[in-house]
């Protein structure tokens, strides 16, 4: 990190290079990842009006997991691999998003329910590639993916999610006053002159578009998707004027400090989902603790 | 702006049922002008509330015509419509953690562009309203922490700052203990005298009578009986409604009917 600030022409190629190719496309890759799953995240758990929704709700990691595992299996390269992840993802939710309007039901809790029945049936599929993968060469890849890692980030794969990522997470920071106006009932939203279904809609795609492209750089990551949203509306209040650019700092703070724990705190290199989890959950408690709050 | 002559809302022979046959309501008239109240009676199931979802352009009818303003709801767009018509809903039971400042200014919304946020003149229009309901003192609590009564009249609030001269009330005294109920049906009448249009939906007889103006009884068929209150809430029609022994009583302190049930031992 302080090699970005020591601005004096006192390196050497070598040094330059482990910056520039190695390190900073990572800490950018970190900062990117905890930003935008924290941002759907938190845009999911304020459309559901729920705190305990995930960026998954609507089974878009586990589409992105079958996708990798299906470019895993096909020997591709890995930008093979991240387009795959990234439109299973897209798939995944699209199927969850049908399935409501098939049925003429457009309740969130069928939303929902869809969601569930999907990530089903993706980890399903997901066992099954794992199942027929070969045990020394693609089964540790597939594991490997799923486990989360920006280990493998590099400047080729930040800069195709990208701008997927600044179209998302600006649509949903200009919309972040109309959002809060989701979380009353959907009869409230239409009396206020909001077309609720169609901006529930237009979020969804937004945020799964954050999330497929967060996850197809870094893999399966857990959790900062579910507590830095709270942790952020701890700070800051339920608005989500001010909540959305919290979760942003907060989410990308929180990810760059992992990766670096994750980098560091062993001589191999541990997995990021892992760091996340270990550190993530007491981190939780005790803020929930410390806060004393009331979660109804 | 608006016309005296024209009914704030015109209800004409109004049919609605989630299934086809199966009318939840039917032939329904309404005619009001600016300033009046329609306190709808109905037994639970009726369909009060599918009426007033109707009237708020939620469901399409399945025959007959709603007017607002002179203008059937499909004419206008969803935020057009808004500034018609606000809503208040049923007491919410929600954990909402804004503030009741921030929860007022929703009512905003339909003056707003959709990438827009409310400004200082929302909220100088947001606090008028919380002063003249009399919550001031409540603008910076959270919504999820007020109590019943509290929380019907910030709902009242944000519907005023919405700017609409019609106002539909689901159940605006439900779960209110009595001194809060007569203290929102107060708001009502003083609404009406500033020329709001209100219909509300009520459980109870005595609140149509204290609130005057017209009341439409929703039967069990799904016909509906409008008129003045005085000449729609009698003995007979009350106690075939609720199918319970109901008693009209003048009161001559007060100089009015009131609604009393017959002993039940």
């Amino acid at each position: 990190m302080s090699n970005l600030f020591s601005l004096e022409k006192t390196w050497t190629d070598n040094m330059r290079n482990v910056v520039m190719v190695i390190r900073l496309p990572r800490i950018i890759a970190a900062i990117l990842t905890g930003a935008a799953l924290s941002l759907s995240g938190a845009t999911y758990q304020g459309i559901f009006r729920n705190p305990l929704v995930s960026p998954d709700m609507l089974g878009v990691s586990y589409g992105a997991g079958v996708g990798a595992s299906i470019a895993i299996l096909l020997h591709m390269q890995s930008w093979g691999i991240q387009l795959f992840a990234f439109l299973f993802g897209i798939a995944a939710v699209s199927m969850a998003m049908s399935f409501p309007k098939l049925l003429r039901n457009r309740s969130t809790l069928m939303l929902v329910l869809s969601g569930v029945i999907v990530s089903n049936f993706m980890s399903s599929i997901q066992g099954l590639l794992k199942y027929i993968a070969d045990t020394d060469t693609e089964l540790p890849s597939i594991v490997y993916w799923l486990m989360g890692s920006l280990a493998s980030a590099k400047w080729s794969s930040i800069v195709t999610p990208f701008p997927f990522m600044l179209i998302a997470a600006s649509v949903l920071i200009l919309l972040r006053w109309r959002i809060n106006l989701l979380s009353l009932s959907d009869l409230e939203a239409v009396s206020l002159g909001i077309n609720a279904a169609k901006l529930r809609g237009l979020t969804i795609v937004c945020s799964t578009l954050l999330t497929a492209s967060a996850v197809c750089i870094s893999g399966t990551i857990v959790w900062v998707g579910l507590i830095i949203p709270h942790l952020s509306r701890l700070l800051v209040g339920e608005d989500n004027r001010c909540m959305f650019p919290a979760s942003v700092l907060l989410g990308s703070a929180f990810m760059l400090t992992m990766d670096t724990f994750a980098r560091n705190i062993s001589s191999t290199e541990i997995p990021l989902s892992i760091i996340t989890g270990i550190i993530g959950a007491p981190v939780f408690i005790l803020v929930l603790f410390r806060k004393k709050v009331t979660v109804s | 702006m608006t016309n005296p002559e024209l009914p704030a809302i015109f209800v004409q022979q109004a049919t609605f049922g989630y299934k086809k046959d199966k009318p939840v309501f039917q032939d329904v008239d309404i005619s009001l002008l600016p300033g009046d109240i329609l306190s709808i009676l109905g037994p639970n199931g009726a369909g009060k509330t599918t009426l007033l979802n109707c009237i708020l352009n939620m469901f399409p009818l399945q025959q007959g015509s709603i007017h607002i303003n002179g203008k059937q709801p499909r004419e206008y767009s969803i935020e057009q419509f808004a500034l018609e018509v606000a809503y208040v809903p049923q007491i919410q039971s929600s954990s909402l953690q804004y503030t009741v400042r921030d929860y007022v200014v929703m009512g905003r919304a339909p003056h707003l562009g959709l990438m827009q946020t409310p400004g200082s003149e929302d909220y100088t229009k947001a606090d008028n309203v919380i002063a003249q309901m009399n919550c001031s003192h409540l603008s910076s609590k959270s919504f999820g922490n007020l109590s019943g009564g509290e929380r019907q009249q910030v709902q009242i609030a944000r519907a005023l700052v919405q700017e609409s001269k019609i106002i539909l009330m689901d159940e605006p005294t439900n779960h209110l203990d009595y001194g809060n109920q007569l203290r929102i049906l107060k708001i009502i009448v003083a609404l009406a005298e500033q020329g709001y249009t209100i219909i509300l939906t009520t459980h109870m007889p005595d609140h149509a009578i204290l609130l005057d103006g017209y009341t439409g009884i929703l039967q069990p068929g799904g016909t509906m009986i409008v008129g003045h209150t005085k000449d729609v809430i009698r003995e007979q029609s009350l106690t075939e409604l609720y199918d319970t022994d109901l008693h009209m009583i003048y009161i001559e302190k007060l100089g009015r009917s009131a609604c009393i049930a017959g002993n039940i031992r």
